[in-house]
């Protein structure tokens, strides 16, 4: 063979094999961001997305321009029906989960500016784990497609491969962002496998010496007004922009379990929580400055029937409400959506710094009825700790 | 712009090469101002503000070079030798302020007790053009730089292939290529070579050592931050790193000269299986070749080589090792790094003399080349600690748990596997546990399969050996010719052609070459 054409063939080659991995890759759509060929059965359900979730979700954002959305990390993403009738104004918005499994607070930060800087977005769901500013500087393409990595890498490839080989109809994603994660999990069948997963994914709430639990401290809850530092300075810059942009901004500590709220006041003490809602609150009024703005503050925080599912509710884990103390499904969400959007069902309050006084209250109280009502929270929030080995 | 991207592979490679045979076709001289001018836009990809101080540099350096040859030739070595003198002084001043600044102003600081810091952005590739190009002041100085053309110099300097992390290119070996006639025409032979040893050395990058790169972080890391590896997690890091940095830098290297050799111009080697070597002083032959013959040449005979007598000529190479060091980078790691090679030479020199005074021959002693090569591949590796660590105390606690001082544990997973041998084993008192830092199975078979590339393969070179892929700098071994020797034929196009594909397909993203720190 003469070299030129040893070349020319390299090349030709080359250039073949790449085309034909694009094209398989552009077909398949692993990461859900082409959306050209959509076929049950052939790739609708995406089992690679979650591992690549960050390659295309902003990218998504620019593409299909959502106008409500959904940030946060992975208790957002599992727990947040982006297609809810309120949420969606009845289908006239469209809707996006951009939460991130594994997104520590810097990196929800930067994908909520993001995402207030883009045209038409009406709606926004923020969860927060934080309230300062932070570099975005590790965030730098938000919104750009990497066309390399969606069409010509090996990822892809192998991506492609499995979501070819893995359409048993298992819902894994949806194509509106969501992740349902273990909620259909084949491995986890009976009630001692969502014991031990519950557990597992709770290791962190049990702290070492645990005191018995607590009734809250009035006096530990801070409630002076915010200063303008750089303890809230995110949240203030991100209020700001929502109140300029006319977005209907949502914020809210994450929902959790009652179980959670029970380690908690073991451990720590629930004043924190309190602490920071207080401080969200009060930041969001300053920054309306009197006016009736379109930012709001809500708490799903209580002892009431979407936070209190037992371990041992003797039913199978797709059914189920909650998969551990701080992943609940899409039924506890709608229920967040239905308080939120549709003025429906009475699960959360809306929280401003004058009802906030009443709402600790009645918090207590809802605990005490309820802890009376429902004697299993102290054995099974045992029984979680023992199969951890927290000592407690 | 990096040799791994998309963008250099698909549209800055594919226009230099068209833009240079074709005006190459008309006029020479022009077709060297055009790969000039597109090796400056390459490197103003990266950052244009530092072009500016690229071309002063090269304007500098070419009218200093010019003068002192005029000098010479007239015969006022006196003269000649001061301002050869100032020159350097200004190349060395220049690196020193973008590279070493920041080092001194954080000594400064611990002494002061108070930090010390400037904004100071090292331009990319200043080692390599300011060594490149004292390199030139002091030939030109000896009378052996023959060539004072503009354009020519100016690629000397820029050409893209080698600027960014070498090779470290002589005056002497490029200048008769840029004038050959012979080089502006196009020649199939030099691109199917030059694209085949491009493509073996992007595997080596993109697949090899970005595929080990992820094991190295994790305990290097935690060392930093006060943690305690234990003996598999440091030598599974240790090890991982010293496969990370041989395949980055030797496929970067290969990248270049393949490029290089797509133009027709032949670069020098800088790599010829280093890992095989079966001594230090052997080590250094193998190893960035360019690199060692820079300091041999223009440090290490300046300062008496080995004609003053055996303990100045250990002191010679410890020194020498320790500026080595100290070039790659602002840091007492990385002197540590070239003050424990400079011991490694003198103690291989030392032994060398008392084997020949006793009239030793260990060569002859059966399994000695392989406990010889076992040594000097551990002793480098023990020096990348050094040269990987954050700092100082970080390398100590890495090569603590090398040595087995922070403990012995093998991964909880293997357990299943093992069945009554880790029963077995528990009772005997090892321990087995969840480890963050080591890899597992994962790595274990990275680290093995690449030490078998490095210990039984041949390398790019040996493989191309029958079309001479580059250059082999005077005093080095010729290329010898591997177990398998490329030919342009259908079995290779398969290889090169899956080699290829497969690593085109790991470029994800931006993953820069280590020594482009550097």
């Amino acid at each position: 063979m003469s070299p030129k054409r040893y070349t020319l063939a390299l090349l030709v080659l080359l250039l073949l094999l790449l085309a034909s991995a694009g094209a398989f890759n552009r077909i398949v759509d692993p990461f859900w961001y082409f959306r050209d060929v959509e076929i049950r059965g052939f790739n609708l359900d995406k089992p690679r997305f979650p591992r690549n979730e960050r390659l295309v979700k902003s990218a998504l954002v620019r593409k299909i321009r959502p106008q409500a959305i959904i940030l946060g990390n992975s208790f957002a993403e599992v727990g947040f029906p982006a297609t809810h009738a309120g949420f969606t104004d009845a289908g006239k918005l469209v809707p996006y989960n951009l939460g991130l499994s594994g997104a520590k607070w810097p990196e929800v930060y930067c994908y909520a500016l993001f995402v207030l800087a883009q045209p038409g977005v009406q709606r926004v769901i923020l969860p927060l784990s934080g309230m300062t500013e932070a570099s975005c500087v590790g965030f730098p393409n938000l919104g750009d497609p990497d066309y390399a990595r969606l069409l010509f890498s090996r990822n892809a490839l192998g991506a492609s491969w499995d979501t070819l080989h893995k359409q048993d109809g298992v819902p894994l994603v949806t194509r509106e962002g969501m992740w349902y994660m273990q909620r259909y999990e084949a491995k986890i069948r009976n009630d001692t496998d969502i014991t031990l997963n519950f557990a597992n994914l709770m290791r962190d709430s049990f702290c070492r010496s645990p005191h018995p639990a607590r009734a809250l401290d009035p006096q530990r809850v801070d409630r002076s007004a915010p200063a303008a530092d750089a303890a809230t300075a995110g949240v203030r810059k991100l209020v700001r922009l929502a109140i300029e942009k006319n977005i209907r901004l949502s914020l809210m500590p994450y929902p959790k379990h009652v179980l959670h709220y029970e380690a908690e006041r073991r451990c720590e003490g629930i004043e924190a929580r309190w602490n920071e809602l207080w401080k969200i609150a009060a930041v969001v009024e300053q920054e309306a400055r009197g006016k009736a703005g379109p930012v709001e503050v809500w708490d799903f925080h209580g002892y009431r029937d979407a936070n209190a599912e037992r371990v041992h509710a003797g039913k199978a884990m797709r059914e189920r409400w909650w998969q551990d103390n701080g992943h609940f499904n899409h039924e506890v969400g709608a229920a967040a959506f239905d308080s939120i959007f549709s003025a429906g069902r009475a699960y959360g309050h809306r929280v401003d710094t004058r009802n906030f006084d009443g709402l600790v209250e009645a918090v207590e109280r809802e605990r005490s009825d309820f802890l009376a009502r429902n004697p299993w929270v102290e054995p099974e929030l045992y029984e979680l700790a023992r199969l951890v080995g927290a000592g407690w | 712009m990096l040799f791994n991207s998309f963008p250099f592979i698909f549209l800055f490679l594919p226009a230099a090469l068209l833009g240079f045979f074709l005006v190459g076709r008309r006029a020479h001289r022009l077709a060297a101002a055009w790969l000039a001018a597109s090796s400056i836009f390459f490197y103003g990809w990266w950052n244009p503000a530092y072009v500016i101080l690229l071309l002063a540099s090269i304007g500098c350096n070419f009218a200093f070079g010019a003068k002192l040859a005029r000098l010479h030739a007239a015969g006022r070595e006196p003269r000649a030798g001061r301002l050869l003198a100032l020159a350097v002084a200004a190349n060395l001043l220049l690196l020193g302020y973008y590279k070493y600044t920041n080092f001194f102003l954080a000594n400064l600081g611990k002494l002061a007790a108070a930090p010390l810091a400037a904004e100071i952005v090292l331009p990319l590739g200043i080692s390599f053009f300011t060594f490149t190009q004292i390199a030139f002041l002091v030939d030109a100085r000896r009378g052996e730089a023959k060539e004072y053309n503009f354009i020519h110099y100016c690629l000397f300097v820029t050409y893209f292939p080698h600027l960014i992390a070498g090779p470290i290119l002589h005056h002497g070996e490029m200048m008769p290529q840029f004038r050959d006639r012979a080089v502006y025409r196009l020649q199939w032979e030099n691109i199917a070579v030059g694209l085949s040893i491009f493509l073996i050395g992007l595997y080596k990058k993109t697949v090899l050592a970005d595929g080990v790169a992820e094991y190295v972080a994790p305990a290097f890391n935690a060392a930093a931050a006060g943690a305690a590896p234990t003996l598999l997690d440091a030598w599974g890091a240790a090890l991982a790193y010293t496969f990370q940095i041989y395949f980055d830098f030797s496929g970067y290297s290969d990248m270049a000269i393949g490029l290089s050799r797509m133009f027709g111009i032949l670069l020098p080697l800088n790599f010829d299986s280093p890992y095989k070597a079966a001594s230090i002083i052997d080590f250094w032959r193998r190893w960035h070749i360019t690199l060692s013959r820079f300091l041999r040449d223009y440090l290490y005979f300046p300062l008496g080589g080995n004609r003053k007598g055996a303990a100045r000529r250990h002191l010679n190479l410890f020194l020498t090792m320790l500026i080595g060091g100290f070039w790659h980078g602002a840091g007492w790691t990385f002197v540590c790094w070239g003050a424990l090679h400079g011991v490694y030479l003198a103690l291989n020199h030392g032994w060398r003399s008392a084997c020949q005074t006793l009239n030793f021959e260990p060569e002859r002693l059966p399994g000695w080349r392989v406990f010889a090569r076992l040594l000097t591949f551990t002793a480098v590796v023990v020096a990348w600690v050094f040269f990987r660590a954050t700092d100082f105390n970080a390398a100590l606690v890495m090569l603590k748990g090398m040595a087995g001082l922070n403990g012995f544990v093998l991964p909880e997973r293997w357990l299943r596997y093992w069945g009554a041998f880790g029963r077995w084993l528990i009772e005997h008192g090892v321990r087995f546990a969840e480890m963050s830092l080591f890899g597992g199975g994962g790595q274990v078979n990275w680290l093995w399969i690449l030490l078998l590339v490095c210990w039984a393969f041949p390398n790019t070179q040996q493989i191309m050996a029958a079309h001479r892929p580059g250059l082999v700098s005077p005093g080095y071994a010729p290329v010898t010719p591997g177990r398998w020797t490329w030919k342009p034929n259908l079995a290779w196009l398969a290889i090169t052609a899956g080699l290829g594909i497969y690593a085109l397909l790991a470029i994800t993203g931006f993953s820069e070459f280590i020594y482009f720190q550097f």
